[in-house]
């Protein structure tokens, strides 16, 4: 049977989820985390279930792209059940989008989630007494720690083909009823598909949300709504969908009144904490603290680490592999690849890339990003975004495939490019490998800062620039501030191995793949000829004409380039071959050229080939100018 | 009961929403959070730099930006 997750952002549907299914759907503290429908068969209590996570909704009025996808699915495909679930602790918003739900005559069973959450706020509900009145069973769950997920399970087993029984409580003020009532008597026979209720057509209807509505309403039906939508706002004083929304309140108020208690709740360090995280001034300091030490820290807890393994793996290769192998053979030239391959990522990216996505997961659990979204918003309105655009913009330090992927959360198409283009910019963790790796090691940390901050600097003019040629009036920040979180330890691993798995899985053998080809083709001596052909790129860079093929393999992957340019130049000690301004340079150019591979491929999905193109020609633009301009500029600091 | 838009309110305060001025997008995009006519808000506190007004709204808490609390008009009740 198949079995839709639905609930408003933020309240566990992907931890549920991941509880039957195995940690698959990404989850974490900030509304709008899952933006794509995720999908799994799951065998419980002896039942077959198809499990659907879909994206947060707050009501079935979709208001942008991953609330419209959610909507879709649910009006569109034949679910057998929705589970309904419920943030415990913010029930009486939370019951509006439980009686819209049912409205849908969907088999449904409502999921009372983070119960835990609700008694530490001093709301105590009565299940059995809210169960009564919905006419709906309700099952109470702490997704987080497991509680309560198989009981809900056999209620989705026992509830299966029984569709929500009419609840005289539950009914509306007589003239509105009335008006729903005549709405349906205007419905074509045939309209009430498969498992959606005429009630629900109508009531649509009157809501004005008649488009993806299957069946289309034909004209003459939409022509009737229409009457019946202008009588109803006539009556009450407001829009016809003013008035349903205003029912579906107050009957939701009504059913927490009769169902829940609110005591006082218990004294709570977290509120203490927002008045220094969201303090005018001290917020910021935090923030800049936070990042300065999360990055420094990575770079740490990294460089330490690439010491110790890169001399291993060179040491190994001399002790182990180097006696039996001539140098200068074909062999020796494949072998030598193959090990560079495995140690370039042993070495060199896993060291960087695993204290970046645990410290990132840990910030994304705790609910510290729409804190900065609060802090931000201010600030990117001047470059013509708002502070829910924060979030793509943090998650582009992980990765920016889910950081452009992330921009469903918000409304307007234009935000969107913006905030992906920028995201784009943003180094990602790869490129962070290159940027700690290569500056930090080589030049010393500030210098990493430095880049870390002009990059800053880049993005916010960019924005400036981008705003300038795209203007359009941004609807404005309304986003919601979660309750803080202790991460738990092992979602964090799990998060952490979903996203380094695309590494491992991915990237690594590209990696070992990439080193041998270019092994060969050194071998062969091809990389000339490639070099050869992109000397007038290398050559305004100012960068050895070795580097060229390097810039390539970076399309592919960021990190490739690293580990590529160590093969090129035949040493893993590059600050002997480049000079201080080369590698700046080159980090440069790598953090700002085109983005890889995956990421092209997201962003052709999230806003088109066309505009795709548009941020492929913007950023190689960028990169060019500001390496050719670093290079100048370096050459006279450096050398005065 | 002096009446003001939402983002002329000294935090901290108590308000009640008497009327949200704008198309039906902006209202549903209010109201799914519990910012509509009759509702109770708590204002927090608002970010500097024109930046957004933070407000409790049943039992949640709510950014919204400078911009949409414009056009949010509330009577303060103490």
């Amino acid at each position: 049977m198949k079995v839709a997750l639905v609930g408003q952002p933020n309240c566990g549907k992907s931890t549920i989820f991941n509880v039957v299914a195995g940690y698959r759907s990404a989850t974490a503290n900030f509304p709008g985390t899952t933006v794509r429908i995720a999908w799994s068969k799951v065998r419980l209590n002896g039942l077959l279930f198809e499990l659907v996570d879909l994206p947060g909704i707050y009501s079935l009025t979709a208001s942008n792209p991953a609330e419209k996808s959610a909507r879709d699915y649910l009006l569109s495909s034949d679910i057998d059940l929705i589970v309904n679930v419920v943030d415990a602790s913010l029930l009486s918003r939370s019951l509006e989008l439980t009686l819209e739900l049912r409205e849908t005559g969907i088999p449904m069973v409502v999921c009372l989630n983070m119960m835990d959450d609700a008694r530490r706020k001093g709301i105590e509900i009565d299940a059995r007494r809210l169960r009564e009145l919905l006419r709906l069973p309700v099952v109470e769950t702490v997704a987080r720690r497991g509680v309560g997920v198989r009981n809900l399970f056999t209620q989705v087993g026992l509830q299966r083909g029984h569709a929500p029984a009419p609840a005289e409580a539950l009914a509306w003020h007589r003239d509105v009823e009335a008006a729903v009532e005549a709405m349906e008597k205007y419905l074509p026979d045939g309209v009430s598909n498969k498992h959606l209720s005429r009630r629900f057509f109508a009531i649509k209807l009157l809501e004005g949300e008649g488009d993806g509505l299957t069946p289309a309403p034909t004209a003459a039906t939409e022509a009737a709504a229409e009457g019946i939508r202008e009588e109803l706002a006539q009556m009450h004083g407001r829009p016809a969908d003013s008035v349903v929304m205003s029912e579906r309140h107050d009957r939701s108020m009504w059913l927490f009144e009769q169902a829940a208690k609110v005591g006082r709740p218990r004294a709570d360090i977290r509120v203490a904490l927002d008045n220094l995280v969201m303090h005018p001034v001290g917020g910021y300091v935090f923030l800049l603290l936070l990042l300065l030490g999360f990055f420094y820290g990575v770079f740490r807890v990294g460089s330490a680490l690439e010491d110790v393994l890169l001399g291993a793996f060179e040491s190994g290769f001399a002790a182990w592999l180097a006696p039996s192998l001539t140098a200068g053979t074909l062999a020796h030239a494949v072998v030598r690849s193959v090990w560079e391959g495995l140690a370039g990522g042993a070495a060199i990216v896993l060291p960087y890339l695993v204290p970046l996505l645990v410290g990132l997961a840990f910030l994304e659990d705790v609910g510290y990003l729409p804190r900065v979204a609060y802090l931000m918003d201010g600030l990117l309105h001047r470059i013509g975004l708002h502070g829910t655009s924060t979030v793509p913009l943090m998650l582009g330090y992980g990765c920016s495939v889910p950081a452009c992927m992330a921009t469903r959360i918000l409304a307007s198409r234009r935000d969107r490019f913006l905030a992906c283009v920028l995201a784009c910019l943003v180094p990602c963790s790869a490129r962070s490998v290159v940027i700690l790796a290569l500056v930090a090691f080589y030049l010393g940390p500030l210098w990493a800062l430095g880049v870390y901050a002009f990059n800053i600097v880049v993005v916010i003019l960019a924005g400036r620039l981008l705003a300038r040629l795209w203007p359009e009036v941004s609807p404005g920040m309304i986003l919601e501030v979660p309750r803080y979180q202790w991460p738990s330890a092992s979602v964090v691993v799990k998060k952490v191995w979903l996203r380094l798995r695309e590494f491992v899985v991915v990237s690594w053998p590209l990696l070992v793949g990439g080193s041998v080809v270019l092994g060969l083709a050194e071998y062969r001596h091809w990389d000339q000829v490639i070099n050869a052909g992109l000397a007038p790129l290398t050559g305004a860079l100012g960068l050895p004409v070795a580097v060229g093929t390097t810039l390539i393999f970076g399309v592919l992957r960021k990190e490739l380039s690293l580990l590529m340019l160590m093969q090129a130049l035949g040493t893993s000690d590059i600050g002997s071959v480049l000079s201080s301004a080369q590698i700046l340079v080159f980090t440069l150019f790598i953090t700002f050229y085109t983005p890889c591979l995956a990421t092209l491929v997201a962003l052709a999905t999230e806003i088109g080939k066309k505009l795709t193109a548009l941020a492929v020609a913007f950023s190689f633009a960028l990169a060019l100018l500001l390496g050719v301009a670093a290079r100048w500029l370096l050459g006279l600091l450096l050398a005065g | 009961m002096p009446v003001v838009s939402l983002d002329q309110v000294a935090a901290p305060a108590r308000v009640r929403v008497v009327k949200v001025a704008d198309g039906r997008r902006t209202r549903q995009l209010l109201a799914q959070l519990s910012i509509r006519v009759g509702s109770q808000l708590e204002v927090q506190r608002a970010a500097p730099l024109a930046g957004p007004i933070l407000v409790g709204s049943a039992g949640s808490v709510v950014a919204v930006s400078r911009g949409l609390a414009g056009k949010v008009i509330v009577e303060v009740l103490a």
